[in-house]
């Protein structure tokens, strides 16, 4: 659960956040929302199968 | 090249055709045609799961929706990925365990038992069958047309072809049909994806000259609050991910099906990577696709399109095979779903009579097939989009079962009349934003205030959930039996 409200709120508030510009022509909010997002998730759900937490 | 992929077709559903067969003949009862309760694995389980959520709009509608709106679609993919998570962290085990507890078939008799009473059963069957019928032909729908563009076959005839099929496979093997082929078909998108994306990419230039050059065809899809309202890209990224737990009842059925919990949690791995890499996929090609094509008109097309002009016949037949496995997992897992709800709940309780274990399994059969045929029907003549279609139906069952779904797995004071009034406010209040959107806007995709009528419509039912069951009298101590058992109760009290 807690790891769920990380990525509702962080993701929320990342995506109403000014992010300067990244790496590829892509700024860092696109970076860490989206791509992080999707690493994120999986991790979280290896985490969870693994630990039972 | 038209032959060639009618040949990769041609083998990939006598595949499916033979697949139901096999399962045909190891079917003997009308819960295991049903659910195969305890008879699939982890991977089975969670490819089943996701593919059931992924359906040909998340291929043809997302991508040509994403190559519009670029990153401001993102975060509802992101959401989208995470939707499992959500689903099986919140509702998957607790589900689970009343789902062995009370031996139940379908969704329906979860609720049923949950808020212990006839009337709800029939409320939920009645707004799913409502909401699955046009998900069902707008499936077709995209299936059809994509045999229409990639080879040629008029639309009728596509859809005969592709709606057989699907409906016989799943007519004659049932669940455990339905879940394997969602494996294969699951396999068969990753590679399909695995092939085109990083081909398109380095197409449009590599992946920081496509950005690039993206950025300069469309300057506000390149980050996030472009050319859509803040809380459109919220809205989405809750819609997308939380209300999942309503809006997808055939894939929450999934959760039925495991005896134990180790399997759900390696069901939830195989999900969450599954929909990640798909989805992280589509944004890529549809990024591609917008550099590549930046003329092409009707953006549903941008997927086939590109494959026609990058992949090699064999690994594009490959890739509309994935877009048409995604198209059928969804199908057969709602039409299984439809069936199983007009006979477990409809028929049987309604007859009152005692079928044997043959005349079951036949009526299960006879059914399904009833609503695969009656949704081909509708999708002769079907409504112009794919996604806003799937949206919509999405849109109502969220709105209507989220929350009685949820709490009353984990809240013990939710009551039956509580309950009735989540289902039916929740479902009015989409309906009636749809309604204000259009007459304000003229078209059923802008809402008041970016509001989804997906989000509007869950937060009246939670609301009317709670005061309506604060209100009336508690449950009875049966359903805190079986619902919440005394080390679950402690555990939520404390």
């Amino acid at each position: 659960m807690i790891l769920m409200a990380v990525f509702v709120v962080g993701g929320s508030v990342g995506l109403l956040a000014r992010w300067p510009a990244g790496p590829a022509n892509l700024d860092w909010g696109v970076w860490t929302v989206v791509y992080g997002g999707y690493a994120y998730v999986v991790l979280a759900a290896l985490f969870h199968a693994r630990t039972g937490r | 090249m038209t032959a060639l992929y009618t040949v990769i077709l041609v083998l990939y559903f006598s595949g499916l055709l033979a697949l139901g067969a096999w399962f045909n003949r190891r079917t003997k009862s009308r819960e295991q045609y049903f659910l195969a309760r305890g008879e699939l694995g982890p991977a089975t389980l969670g490819f089943s799961y996701s593919a059931t959520q992924m359906s040909g709009s998340s291929y043809m509608g997302a991508v040509g929706t994403e190559r519009v709106l670029g990153y401001n679609f993102a975060p509802g993919g992101v959401s989208s990925a995470a939707a499992p998570w959500f689903t099986y962290i919140l509702l998957g085990e607790r589900l689970r365990r009343v789902a062995s507890r009370i031996r139940c078939t379908t969704i329906v008799d979860v609720l049923q038992a949950r808020y212990y009473g006839r009337s709800i059963a029939i409320i939920a069957t009645v707004l799913m069958l409502a909401a699955f019928v046009p998900l069902i032909a707008a499936q077709l729908k995209a299936a059809a047309n994509l045999f229409q563009v990639l080879l040629g076959l008029p639309y009728w005839l596509g859809l005969t072809a592709f709606g057989g099929i699907v409906v016989l496979y799943t007519v004659i093997g049932g669940m455990r049909a339905v879940a394997w082929t969602d494996l294969v078909q699951g396999a068969i998108m990753i590679a399909g994806f695995a092939f085109l994306a990083p081909v398109a990419v380095g197409a449009a230039g590599g992946f920081g000259e496509m950005h690039l050059r993206y950025a300069e065809i469309n300057p506000d899809g390149i980050s996030f609050l472009g050319t859509m309202p803040a809380l459109w890209v919220v809205s989405s990224f809750l819609v997308w991910g939380f209300f999942q737990i309503g809006g997808a009842p055939a894939a929450v059925t999934r959760f039925l099906i495991p005896e134990d919990e180790k399997t759900l949690k390696g069901a939830l791995v195989f999900s969450i990577a599954f929909s990640s890499f798909i989805f992280a996929g589509s944004t890529l090609i549809a990024i591609a696709s917008a550099v590549l094509l930046p003329s092409l008109e009707q953006t549903d097309m941008a997927l086939p399109a590109l494959v026609q002009m990058l992949m090699h016949p064999v690994f594009g037949g490959i890739v509309v095979a994935a877009v048409l496995g995604a198209t059928m997992s969804t199908i057969d897992s709602i039409l299984l779903l439809a069936g199983s709800l007009v006979v477990e709940n409809l028929y049987v309780p309604a007859t009152g009579r005692d079928v044997s274990r043959a005349a079951g399994l036949r009526l299960a059969r006879w059914t399904t097939l009833g609503i695969g045929v009656l949704a081909m029907a509708v999708a002769v003549d079907p409504p112009a989009s794919i996604l806003w279609i799937v949206t919509m139906s999405f849109s109502l069952m969220a709105s209507a079962f989220t929350f009685p779904l949820l709490l009353g797995m984990w809240w013990p004071r939710a009551t039956r009349q509580g309950g009735i009034a989540a289902m039916l406010g929740g479902g009015a209040t989409c309906v009636l934003w749809y309604v204000l959107g259009y007459l304000q806007y003229g078209t059923l995709n802008n809402w008041p205030g970016g509001l989804w009528p997906a989000l509007a419509g869950p937060l009246v039912s939670l609301a009317l959930l709670v005061a309506v069951s604060l209100l009336s009298p508690p449950p009875p101590a049966e359903v805190g039996r079986v619902f919440f058992p005394d080390d679950e109760r402690a555990i939520l009290e404390s």
